[in-house]
């Protein structure tokens, strides 16, 4: 417990730093979600030590966190089923939670991880209407076939009158055999199979802007990410153990109400 | 309990050594392995094999031009260095060919017309019909560009990335979501030389330009004055203006003055409010507009004209507004040249004498109609 709240107050401090140090160096970092942590380490990060190291302590900081907490969490667990005679199966239950959630703040750690140094990335494809473009060894084509903008004409905000607020792509997605059609937005990708297909960019971005220097495009990266199940899983498990923590709580309050 | 202490005990003597170790190569590989360039960077993976990432951080691999074809790369990423023909959008990129020596030899394409150069090199090129006009760069002619047979196509508009992909023509993207800042300016000659083999031209080019930048940062700091500085101009429709990160706020800063875009982060031109603008004008003492003569900035009347809002700015009742010269941006390759200007134009006082090559100064009213 002690080793927690240790490793916890040097988390703090040491992503203090961190923060100060993305908002300084964002192009040191941005980077990052693209290349993977092991290609990133071996340029950017072992290259800018000074402004990086923080990242590295880190990762250092999170494996102790996380080995102490599934140590942690798996003694209490061992003495609980072997305890679990002796309980009611409710409560046994109950009791389980905050581990149940321990576990899944493990499995999110292990998604984020995974996805650092396993996910494929293409990071950025040009799309423009009407030209097919493959996808990497994928397999996959796409095709944007329509783009579609919606203007801000509003007047509350004289600043973004006639900016392209909203921007939707309607894609052809072709892998060979079938094609599929797919509208990509803001915050709205689109998937393909493991493929995952980001909005990055778009252009124009002004109706009318009097200074358009391109035509009608979408750039888009592209990530096939397994560290996506593991995350969704942990927030399924912690929310299935919070879930549990809570009604528990409330059902030995008023267990103990009845009984007094 | 004493098992886990062991453990974690090590677990950190590991990670201590693993951090140790890479500590290590780093120091030792520093220089020659890895170059980040803003948000472009040089990879030199081996002696045959350079990976560059581009502006849009696309990577390319760089390969002698006898390699043979990587099978782990897409062909359309592939470039054999030595380049031999280069098509190039942008003034500051054939600028930077020129400081690297091979604009003469390699450059075969541009999408500005022949009358808008000013520099021979270039001229001479479309004389001698080895350059090009391909078009404008929202109407580029494919067949022209495709006879050219460019080796490579250095770009600021990833629209045309897909078109240049099915012709199988290299290109990078030279512009960035973010505008560069003085370091990137400085060393961009850097990321262009691995293309050219032109390394050493590139160390000598990127040191000259330092020395300017230390020598006017030493003679700025000697002048009593501290100019406060804005940069844009208003358009009937956007005002744009130069952000604090972009190369000419982190210069001017360097050249101790006040640059009161300071607070404004994003892309080179980027759109801020009338009220924004108007609010630094109130304090500014220098004025450096976008526009030239030729967009009707002959005089502060005159730019006063364009748009009513201008004329209540501080620099055009009391302060100095100044333009850049048609050629100024066709000079990238002179940055020491223009470094030393902008610190001489902001601190008159410590360059006496300073004949401007790159910009001019408003007079108050048309020069036919002074005295009258």
């Amino acid at each position: 417990m002690k080793l927690a709240i240790y490793i916890c107050l040097a988390l703090v401090m040491d992503l203090g730093y961190g923060y100060l140090s993305i908002k300084r160096h964002t192009t040191l970092f941005a980077p990052l979600n693209d290349i993977g942590v092991i290609e990133w380490s071996e340029t950017y990060g072992l290259h800018n030590l000074e402004h990086t190291a923080w990242f590295f302590i880190l990762i250092i900081l999170l494996t102790f966190l996380g080995v102490n907490t599934f140590i942690c969490t798996t003694d209490r667990m061992l003495v609980l089923t072997r305890a679990r005679k002796n309980m009611e199966p409710l409560r046994f239950m109950f009791s389980l939670a905050p581990h149940v959630m321990h576990y899944a703040v493990l499995i999110i750690l292990s998604g984020y991880l995974c996805s650092y140094l396993f996910s494929t990335v293409i990071p950025m494809k040009s799309l423009i209407p009407g030209m097919p473009v493959p996808i990497g060894n994928s397999g996959l084509t796409v095709t944007m076939q329509k783009l579609e903008l919606d203007y801000y004409t509003g007047r509350r905000m004289p600043l973004f009158y006639n900016y392209a607020l909203g921007v939707q792509a309607r894609l052809l997605i072709a892998d060979g055999a079938h094609q599929r059609q797919a509208t990509l937005g803001i915050n709205d990708p689109v998937w393909s199979g493991a493929y995952g297909i980001f909005l990055k960019d778009y252009s124009p971005r002004k109706k009318d802007g009097g200074m358009k220097r391109a035509s009608d495009r979408v750039d888009v990266s592209i990530r096939k990410d397994y560290g996506v199940y593991f995350y969704m899983a942990g927030m399924l498990f912690f929310f299935v153990g919070l879930l549990f923590y809570v009604y528990g709580m409330v059902y030995f309050k008023l267990l103990k109400k009845g009984t007094s | 309990m004493r098992l886990r202490e062991w453990f974690v005990f090590a677990l950190l003597f590991v990670f201590a050594a693993l951090t140790l170790c890479a500590c290590k190569k780093a120091e030792g590989e520093k220089k020659e392995s890895f170059l980040q360039i803003g948000e472009f960077a040089v990879n030199r993976i081996s002696a045959d094999r350079t990976e560059v990432t581009d502006g849009a951080g696309r990577k390319l691999l760089l390969i002698p031009r006898n390699a043979p074809m990587p099978k782990d790369y897409n062909p359309n990423q592939v470039i054999r260095v030595p380049v031999k023909s280069v098509v190039a959008y942008g003034d500051f990129e054939i600028a930077t060919l020129r400081a690297l020596g091979v604009l003469e030899d390699t450059l075969v394409g541009v999408t500005r017309p022949e009358k808008k150069w000013y520099y021979d090199d270039v001229k001479n090129g479309f004389k001698s019909g080895k350059i090009v006009f391909l078009g404008e760069p929202q109407s580029l002619d494919y067949e022209k560009l495709k006879n050219q047979q460019p080796e490579l196509v250095l770009t600021w508009d990833p629209s045309v990335i897909p078109m240049l992909e099915d012709l199988h023509i290299p290109a990078i993207v030279t512009s960035t979501p973010i505008a560069m800042c003085l370091n990137a300016r400085m060393k961009f000659v850097k990321f262009l030389a691995p293309f050219f083999n032109k390394d050493k031209e590139a160390d000598l080019y990127f040191d000259k330009v330092n020395k300017s930048l230390i020598a006017l940062r030493e003679r700025t700091a000697q002048s009593k004055n501290k100019q406060k500085v804005m940069w844009g101009d208003i358009y009937e429709k956007r005002v744009l203006v130069e952000p604090g990160n972009a190369w000419v706020g982190e210069l001017l800063g360097y050249a101790q003055t006040n640059y009161l875009f300071n607070d404004v982060y994003g892309t080179s031109c980027i759109e801020i409010s009338v009220e924004r603008f108007l609010h630094s004008g109130e304090e500014a003492d220098v004025y450096f507009t976008y526009r030239s003569k030729g967009a009707g900035a002959t005089s502060k009347e005159a730019l006063a004209r364009t748009n009513p809002l201008v004329k209540t700015i501080r620099p055009l009742t009391h302060g100095k507004v100044f333009i850049p010269l048609p050629h100024y941006t066709q000079s990238g390759d002179k940055l020491d040249e223009i470094f030393t200007e902008l610190a001489a134009i902001v601190h008159p006082d410590v360059y006496p004498d300073y004949k401007l090559k790159y910009f001019e100064e408003l007079p108050a009213k048309e020069p036919n109609t002074k005295g009258k």
